[in-house]
């Protein structure tokens, strides 16, 4: 197997009670090869490291610039800097945690020795791992060697993907897999494009293709007023997944603006975009939709 | 520790003395076995089984924490001495900043590293032992325990500012809980570090404290998912967990307007009261312990 044994992760994340059954641990793969204008984790798009500034907890003591080793002040410097090679040396001195770095080498070793000590709650709550992204996909010799490794130690392991991956590539991996959540942003290739910046076609031709290689799907929409949580929209969606996907069920997740922190914090506060947040009512008559063609809901909360 | 727990005993058994003249227990003494046949009070020693007392253990984490970081910065980095750290504790950290943010960064109990959980077990090992040697005026040993109840606050009024990074009069920890804010990992990490520990011979009870999102129980999946939590825990040998579910915002928001909210019930240790019934010091710990978000 031509593995590299080590790839770049945001973070992993024990105790997520909302990425699928029982208790699991998330695993946040770096790198997309999508760009959604909502996206509420820019600091996963790419697998470079990220220097990642809270500027609320920073109390002004200076440590970080007097300990830089390229004399930089990392609190007021423009990120990403083309002088900053993200050495973390100002992370480590910084007493009240106002600066960290995103996007850390793991190896899998790292990753297995984590997942292993966190199996017993897995068994207890019918757990297991959920790999997130990022697009998990990217990382592709990564996930396939984790996969396989806890494959073998029978972890059950659910995926959180766009569906933009070349399907015969990573098919082996995807046969391992106990469930996938998978996105369909919109059923308008050209505006899923505008959006996103690829169209759809990949994506819901990698949908049936999942799901006719019976692995449970469940299909998620980020649902944002007036972009993709129309009647019009949900009703495609709706009659696409019952005329190709029978099985799978669908999932909304209400567009939230908790991403905004997160662009200030990496120095891009013009790259995050407002989106309208949707209101209980608007969820619900999407859901009724939905019912309407009789596609099945979950929600793992 | 051993020369406390000596005086702890002293005291236990003069209390236990003193008992058998002046505090007389006679409805107790009518429901338990043997004391009404042989004609003899519960003080006296009349029942069929007569348990020892417990001696229990108040401020575990805090003093794992605190030898952590003399091992960690005095002995193993030297970036510190004894000396420095004791001026430290005797200005309660004031002009010492650097040193307390050294401290603060050195592991700390409840979040799964061996590190610290190690000296925690230890010194649990070491009470267990030292504890369960004595025997009170009737024969039976002492049982040894980490369940201190509320104790905790006042005990933590006249401690000084401890090597961990507590500062003077803050409460140090009950049971076998984490200090309040320092389990950063999970609740998970948290039930590992006390599960360390062997809980089987501390028969006076382990208390762990643990305070979790509101939303991890609002669910039918949520509940299901904390049964199991639970589950998973005594599987690894544990003896107690209680929670508490709520978001600081509605403690927040009761503090306001106690009026709104008598209703609001709080597992403190070992109880529940009702939250504004709590001391504004009282309300100020339960909040401080560390609300577990999820993601």
């Amino acid at each position: 197997m031509n593995c590299t044994g080590k790839g770049i992760l945001m973070q992993m994340q024990d105790y997520s009670i909302h990425d699928g059954d029982g208790v699991r641990t998330t695993i946040f793969l770096a790198g997309c090869p999508l760009r959604c204008k909502w996206c509420a984790n820019p600091e996963s798009q790419t697998m470079t490291s990220k220097l990642i500034y809270h500027q609320h907890k920073c109390v002004g003591c200076g440590k970080c610039a007097a300990a830089c080793p390229k004399h930089l002040t990392p609190t007021t410097m423009p990120r990403p800097s083309m002088d900053c090679d993200v050495c973390g040396v100002c992370t480590k001195v910084c007493a009240v945690k106002a600066l960290e770095v995103s996007c850390i080498e793991y190896d899998t070793v790292q990753v297995l020795t984590r997942i292993k000590r966190d199996a017993l709650f897995f068994r207890f709550t019918g757990g297991g791992v959920t790999f997130s992204g990022g697009e998990p996909f990217l990382q592709q010799e990564f996930l396939r060697m984790l996969v396989s490794n806890m494959y073998d130690a029978g972890i059950n392991m659910w995926i959180e993907t766009c569906g933009y991956f070349d399907f015969d590539a990573v098919r082996d991996i995807i046969e391992r897999l106990d469930h996938v959540f998978l996105d369909i942003k919109h059923m308008d290739s050209a505006t899923h494009e505008q959006y996103t910046g690829v169209g759809n076609t990949c994506i819901l031709g990698n949908a049936i293709k999942i799901h006719d290689l019976g692995i449970p799907v469940t299909v998620r929409i980020p649902s944002i007023p007036g972009v993709n949580l129309t009647g019009e929209n949900i009703a495609a969606t709706a009659l696409f997944m019952k005329e190709h996907m029978p099985k799978a069920d669908i999932e909304l997740l209400p567009y939230h603006e908790l991403g905004k922190a997160k662009y200030i914090a990496l120095g891009n506060e013009t790259g995050f975009t407002s989106f309208p947040v949707p209101t209980g009512d608007e969820i619900k008559r999407a859901y009724a939709i939905l019912e309407t063609y009789g596609i099945p809901i979950t929600e793992y909360r | 520790m051993d020369n406390l727990r000596y005086h702890s005993v002293v005291s236990t058994i003069i209390a236990q003395k003193l008992h058998t003249t002046m505090v007389p227990r006679p409805f107790l003494s009518s429901c338990v076995d043997d004391c009404l046949a042989r004609g003899t009070d519960l003080a006296n020693g009349g029942a069929h089984y007569n348990v020892g007392p417990v001696l229990t253990g108040i401020g575990l984490a805090v003093v794992a924490n605190s030898l952590a970081v003399i091992k960690k910065l005095v002995f193993e980095d030297k970036v510190t001495t004894l000396a420095e750290l004791d001026a430290a504790m005797n200005a309660d950290w004031q002009g010492y900043e650097d040193l307390r943010a050294k401290a603060l960064a050195v592991p700390k109990y409840g979040n799964d590293d061996d590190y610290v959980d190690a000296i925690a077990r230890d010194i649990a090992n070491f009470y267990y032992e030292k504890t369960r040697a004595h025997k009170d005026i009737f024969g039976s040993n002492f049982n040894s325990a980490f369940m201190g109840i509320s104790n905790y606050i006042p005990t933590g009024r006249v401690v000084g500012a401890t090597p961990c990074g507590r500062n003077a009069g803050k409460p140090i920890t009950e049971g076998v809980s984490p200090f309040a804010g320092s389990d950063v990992v999970s609740p998970l990490a948290a039930m590992r570090s006390s599960a360390k520990m062997n809980h089987d011979v501390h028969t006076g009870g382990t208390l762990l404290n643990l305070r979790l999102s509101e939303d991890l129980v609002k669910t039918q999946k949520g509940k299901r998912d904390l049964g199991n939590i639970i589950r998973a825990y005594f599987s690894l040998g544990a003896f107690h967990v209680q929670f508490n579910t709520l978001s600081n915002e509605v403690l927040r928001k009761a503090q306001k307007h106690p009026e709104d909210y008598k209703d609001l019930l709080v597992r403190v240790a070992g109880y529940s009261t009702q939250f504004v019934n709590l001391s504004p010091e009282m309300q100020e710990a339960v909040i401080a312990r560390t609300a577990h978000e999820t993601i």
